[in-house]
């Protein structure tokens, strides 16, 4: 298979995980984004510090405090 | 094998503030002990012995002079291999952390030695305080002091089983899904996992972020309270921390259950992870215990079992894979077969999934407030197994198959604690859990603590000695066949894989692919749909100024 027949593989099962069903237009609209979307999650800064916390931890609500 | 073996932290207290027992000796005993038992168990990882001996003495010192800091003062303690210590190597029983020695200590062992506690060294853990028991780690698994055949439970192994045989009077340990309750409960002692954010988990190596609870492990709940008074507190540098007043846990114990509402959360037991006969008779024993001690008790029920551990094993695995992303992606091999078998499953689910299982635990957190507002305190059981597993009779996608006994308390973020209520007819301990609303670990001391006078079972001791036979195992075995799966469950396992940028060989792969069904089934369990106005329980929010 060519790297596109692979990339259109890859992504009829993406959707198949997502359990979400497209027309063929709304597939061929994932397949443009797909690229920018992997290169997006590329830029995430991944090389971390393991003692840095997410910005949105949980903290118990102030009113449970007694 | 000597008085000093069992002895508990408020016995010894008492004895060193009066000047009858020395640090020096204490210490001396324990190391002894150490040295002569812990080759059969293998509870430490590293025994600081020159440092505690120091301590001792400086200890000793000080109390001559007249300085008596309280009465931690000159009690040894251990700490889980995952709570950093400045020059001493803490390795989370990895090979990703073989060779890391800190440059500074977490603030709860911080807290303990200026309370004037004497370190003894660092104690045994299921590697990053998940995979595990395993026979692939850097160091063995520890033995359990009752049999040593069996596993201790964990992740907190070696603080288990440490204190239980006798080692040390207490430990530091960590639960993220019940890793102080586990060990607690398979070794017959208190362990107490405290409100989150009442003890800071700063420069404690994270499983996860928003699960992590740092407590003590003590062979008594008295014992617990006097730990959990040196390490609660506000921490800055900790963002999951919370202001609240501090109370004083040891004159609490004092009131006792009479009047007191209890919530008895027997389908647990009984229908949402079934426990053996032992268990049941064990419990239904407890319950009328604590009434004959004048609580009122009342069969309640909580959202089930299976609801809290969707939504922790979500959001912990996926906050487990993200602080490890990089060495399961370099160096996926020198991780054990049972943190992968956990772990790499992980990238199955999706930011969305994600996002629900916050959604969902904010759901569940503000469910529990009707209980809260009724109840005391709520009373469940310990492990539905009854005793503690053989070690070499391992499974590991058992971590898949059932709820965890434990983890709805991590969830909704509320004191745990997991005391002995009994043992099995081969002699293995049973465990009941008291659990409380957050920041009503003052309660569920003084429930536990209650019980726990009144059963005595506390006072039961491992036969676990310097002559006892050790008892050669084999490791358990792993899975070595892909287990059945449809084609499009098998292409979802390996592009998720593949995109998660994992490069697994075939035993691994064996790993994710018992894991998936499960995992997957979490995920769709968790879609179902909510509020527009739910919010995840992780919200963010600047901080104050």
């Amino acid at each position: 298979m060519s790297n596109d027949a692979d990339a259109k593989t890859r992504h009829v099962i993406e959707l198949r995980w997502a359990a979400l069903e497209t027309t063929a237009r709304q597939f061929d609209q994932f397949c443009e984004a797909a690229p920018h979307v992997a290169a997006l999650l590329r830029r995430i800064p991944r090389e971390r510090s393991r003692w840095d916390d997410p910005a949105n931890v949980f903290v118990l609500p102030s009113d449970k405090r007694r | 094998m000597s008085d000093l073996r069992h002895i508990t932290i408020a016995e010894a207290a008492a004895l060193i503030a009066e000047k009858r027992l020395s640090p020096v000796e204490l210490v001396e005993e324990k190391l002894r002990l150490i040295a002569a038992i812990d080759p059969k168990m293998d509870a430490f990882i590293t025994v600081t012995a020159e440092r505690a001996r120091a301590e001792a003495k400086a200890a000793e010192a000080e109390i001559a002079a007249g300085r008596y800091r309280g009465p931690l003062h000159g009690i040894p303690f251990g700490l889980k291999d995952i709570f950093d210590t400045a020059g001493i190597r803490t390795t989370a029983n990895s090979k990703i952390l073989i060779d890391n020695v800190p440059d500074r200590d977490a603030t709860s062992a911080a807290l303990i030695a200026k309370a004037g506690g004497v370190l003894m060294g660092k104690l045994s853990t299921w590697e990053f305080a998940h995979g595990g028991p395993a026979f692939d780690l850097p160091f063995p698994p520890t033995r359990n002091p009752w049999n040593l055949a069996h596993q201790t439970g964990g992740s907190s192994t070696g603080s288990g089983g440490a204190v239980a045989a006798g080692l040390l009077p207490g430990a530091l340990g960590s639960d993220t899904g019940g890793s102080i309750r586990g060990p607690a409960a398979l070794c017959g002692i208190a362990g107490l996992k405290p409100t989150f954010g009442l003890v800071s988990r700063m420069g404690v190596v994270p499983n996860s972020f928003s699960f992590d609870h740092v407590g003590p492990m003590t062979a008594t709940v008295e014992d617990g309270a006097i730990l959990l008074q040196a390490i609660a507190g506000y921490d800055p540098a900790d963002p999951t921390s919370v202001k609240v007043a501090i109370p004083d846990y040891r004159a609490a114990l004092a009131g006792g259950v009479r009047g007191l509402r209890l919530g008895i959360v027997r389908h647990y037991w009984e229908d949402d992870n079934p426990g053996t006969d032992e268990v049941c008779a064990a419990m239904d024993e407890a319950v009328r215990l604590l009434q004959s001690l004048g609580a009122v008790v009342e069969d309640i029920r909580m959202p089930p079992m299976q609801a809290f551990y969707d939504v922790k094993i979500v959001g912990a695995e996926s906050e487990l894979f993200a602080n490890h992303e990089k060495e399961l992606r370099e160096r996926l091999g020198d991780f054990c077969a049972d943190f992968l078998a956990r772990s790499l499953a992980a990238c199955l689910f999706r930011g969305v999934d994600y996002v629900q299982a916050q959604r969902e635990r904010r759901r569940l957190v503000a469910d529990m407030q009707r209980l809260y507002d009724r109840y005391d305190a709520l009373i469940t059981a310990g492990p539905p197994s009854g005793g503690a597993g053989r070690l070499d009779a391992h499974r590991t996608v058992a971590f898949w198959e059932k709820p965890s006994w434990t983890t709805p308390f991590n969830v909704t973020g509320g004191p745990a604690i997991s005391i002995c209520n009994g043992f099995t007819k081969t002699g293995l301990p049973l465990a009941l859990q008291v659990a409380g609303a957050p920041f009503a670990d003052a309660m569920v001391l003084r429930v536990a603590h209650a019980y726990e006078r009144a059963a005595g079972w506390y006072t039961r001791k491992p036969p676990l000695e310097a002559d006892t036979p050790a008892v050669p195992l084999k490791p358990y075995k792993l899975p070595d066949r892909i287990p059945d799966m449809d084609r499009a469950t098998r292409e979802i396992v390996e592009t998720c894989a593949r995109n998660a940028g994992l490069k697994l060989n075939e035993q691994q792969f064996i790993l994710l692919a018992e894991a998936a069904p499960h995992a997957l089934a979490m995920g769709r369990r968790l879609r179902r749909h909510k509020a527009w106005d739910l919010h995840p329980a992780d919200v963010f929010r600047l901080a104050p100024a």
